[in-house]
């Protein structure tokens, strides 16, 4: 007996027939689209904070000074005293076991947080998780409120004192020295917000900030310069709008417009200098603030995957490549930006399969580390050459020197990646 | 996007999402894992949807979109799947619930290739070079990989006892 086309069609008609679905609510399918792509734009701005390695330092050796020397707050004295109180650091939670890992990574106790779309942000020498949403589908989204500070020296977890801001997610963050800075965000249903806060991570308190000129709409990122907080604008009624916060003085002063928001912008500091890179266009500030000039972008990188990072004197790019006809997967290409150069030149790609996904990007003072859809590699920086790792996962990786902390939301892990 | 791709995405949505839904059904074995490939499928088709438009096939390159995006979930979710999920039980009333079930579990059977060369083929009633296109390989292949999947569905006793009641009719 054998069976021809026909009746197999019959077979698969009639199984698919034997679950009814009804269409899709393309709303909810749009809003979680734009909410992704929000929070892979936010990824990207956590990545940015590997440039702060000089701060790092600094931080390291303020807080490892005796406690008499330490200051009570990293928040200027001029508005210290409107912090809320602060609460007692919790206990950090025993080591759990973890399995043997492979050379290059250090194991660490998980993190406390309950969120799983929390955002890290580097501030010193510890990374401040906070906010992010829960990843529901077919309904609103629950926002978390709750935060946690991951002390990179020690390896170990506390948890944040309560936020003045609501829960949100792909806001724009940065850290100082001591002090993690968040502005604006998303929730579905709230639309995007106007308000932010300060968090000092040695007083362990909160501080809304005054209001600012930007309005409610997306943010490209933040950055800390070593005085003020500047925040660039992303799609909206004031896209590419630009303004700087200084917490010394609780106050706002606005920068010039971007000319144009580029698509797939970041937020970065390069050289110490104030660079939004996107695809097609990009921008530095120039030193004095007065106006955005018009530097080389990578080339040849589909706009929907471009992702940046950047730390000390180079930027990278990564995306899949542009020039071959969808919907084949493309290969990933690698390029470099410095301002010596000038320019973006292609490094050696990657070795990871092709397939349609977006890669996340970070960098280490020692490598630049590719996750793309569960395929991970690092690119040493000083030899030029990719090497695979296999221990990553989905973590969402933030580099703080030499070292690549992987958060494991809502997977009771930390890893810390310290490299061959 | 704008406004009008907005709309568009809407429509086709409402319009196919039922049709993505049931060939995801028969990609992926159960309901629940249908309609999480569908939604992530769907997710990836609004943010490329300017190229689905404007490609030759908007149709087609959806269901390559969905074929993709159920590689990406099977790379994630390799060992649940090679435990291999309980097939969905149909009413004890609807006729043939044991040859479908028989059908999904050799379908599930099938090398993930295999299957959506299958479902593609004929359920989708596809030609060899759409499929092959949508499956980014060669007709060489998705002929191959049809005669490969045939033989092993040919060779399940209760396909064949219901293919011979059916004959017998």
């Amino acid at each position: 007996m054998s069976m021809d086309a026909t009746e197999l069609r019959e077979l698969l008609h009639e199984r698919a027939a034997t679950a009814t679905f009804e269409p899709l609510d393309p709303g909810s399918i749009i809003s979680l689209a734009q909410i992704q792509h929000r929070r892979r734009q936010q990824t990207r701005a956590g990545a940015v904070l590997a440039g702060l390695v000089t701060a790092a330092v600094v931080t390291v050796l303020v807080v490892e000074a005796p406690k008499s020397e330490r200051p009570a707050s990293l928040i200027p004295a001029t508005i210290a005293p409107q912090l809320t109180p602060s609460a007692r650091l919790t206990p950090t939670l025993p080591a759990p076991s973890f399995a043997p890992l492979p050379k290059g990574w250090i194991a660490a106790p998980p993190g406390p947080l309950p969120v799983q779309d929390a955002t890290g942000t580097r501030v010193g020498g510890k990374i401040v998780y906070w906010g992010g949403g829960d990843n529901g589908v077919g309904a609103l989204p629950s926002y978390s409120t709750k935060g946690a500070v991951f002390d990179v020296t020690r390896r170990r977890w506390a948890a944040m004192a309560p936020s003045p801001l609501s829960g949100r997610t792909t806001m724009a963050t940065a850290g100082s020295d001591g002090v993690y800075f968040v502005w604006g965000g998303y929730a579905t249903g709230l639309g995007y917000f106007d308000d932010g806060a300060l968090y000092d991570v040695v007083a362990n308190s909160w501080k809304q900030v005054a209001p600012g000129p930007l309005g409610a709409q997306a943010t490209v990122g933040a950055v800390w310069t070593g005085s003020e907080f500047v925040v660039v604008s992303g799609p909206g009624p004031h896209s590419g709008s630009a303004a700087a916060y200084n917490p010394a003085t609780d106050s706002w002063r606005r920068l010039p417009d971007l000319p144009t928001t580029p698509a797939s912008a970041s937020l970065l500091l390069v050289s110490g200098r104030i660079v939004v890179f996107g695809a097609g266009a990009s921008y530095v500030l120039s030193p004095d603030g007065a106006s955005w000039s018009l530097i080389a972008s990578p080339v040849n990188i589909d706009p929907a995957t471009l992702t940046f990072a950047s730390e000390g004197d180079y930027a990278y790019a990564v995306g899949t490549v542009a020039s071959r006809p969808a919907p084949t997967p493309q290969p990933l290409s690698l390029q470099r930006f410095s301002f010596a150069a000038g320019s973006w030149d292609v490094r050696p790609s990657p070795p990871l399969p092709e397939v349609e996904c977006y890669p996340t990007l970070a960098m280490s003072t020692k490598e630049v580390f590719l996750g793309y859809c569960g395929g991970n590699a690092v690119f040493n920086r000083a030899g030029q050459f990719w090497s695979s790792t296999s221990e990553a996962g989905k973590g969402r990786p933030v580099a703080i020197g030499s070292e690549l902390v992987f958060y494991y939301p809502g997977a009771d892990r930390t890893l810390i990646y310290t490299g061959p | 996007m704008s406004v009008a791709g907005d709309e568009g995405f809407r429509d086709f949505v409402v319009a196919r999402s039922p049709h993505l839904l049931r060939t995801a059904y028969l990609l992926a074995g159960d309901r629940s894992s249908a309609e999480d490939l569908v939604q992530s499928a769907l997710l990836r088709t609004y943010l490329a949807w300017d190229k689905v438009v404007n490609a030759d096939d908007p149709w087609a390159y959806s269901l390559r979109i969905l074929y993709t995006t159920s590689s990406h979930m099977h790379r994630r979710r390799r060992v649940k799947e090679q435990l291999g999920p309980a097939p969905e039980i149909a009413s004890p009333e609807a006729a043939g619930v044991e040859e479908r079930d028989e059908l999904q579990r050799v379908l599930l059977d099938l090398p993930r290739k295999q299957r959506a060369v299958v479902v593609l083929r004929f359920y989708q009633d596809l030609s060899v070079e759409k499929t092959a296109e949508i499956l980014g390989c060669s007709s060489g292949t998705v002929k191959s990989q049809t005669s490969k999947a045939l033989a092993k569905l040919r060779n399940s006793p209760a396909l064949q006892e219901r293919i011979g009641r059916s004959a017998a009719k």
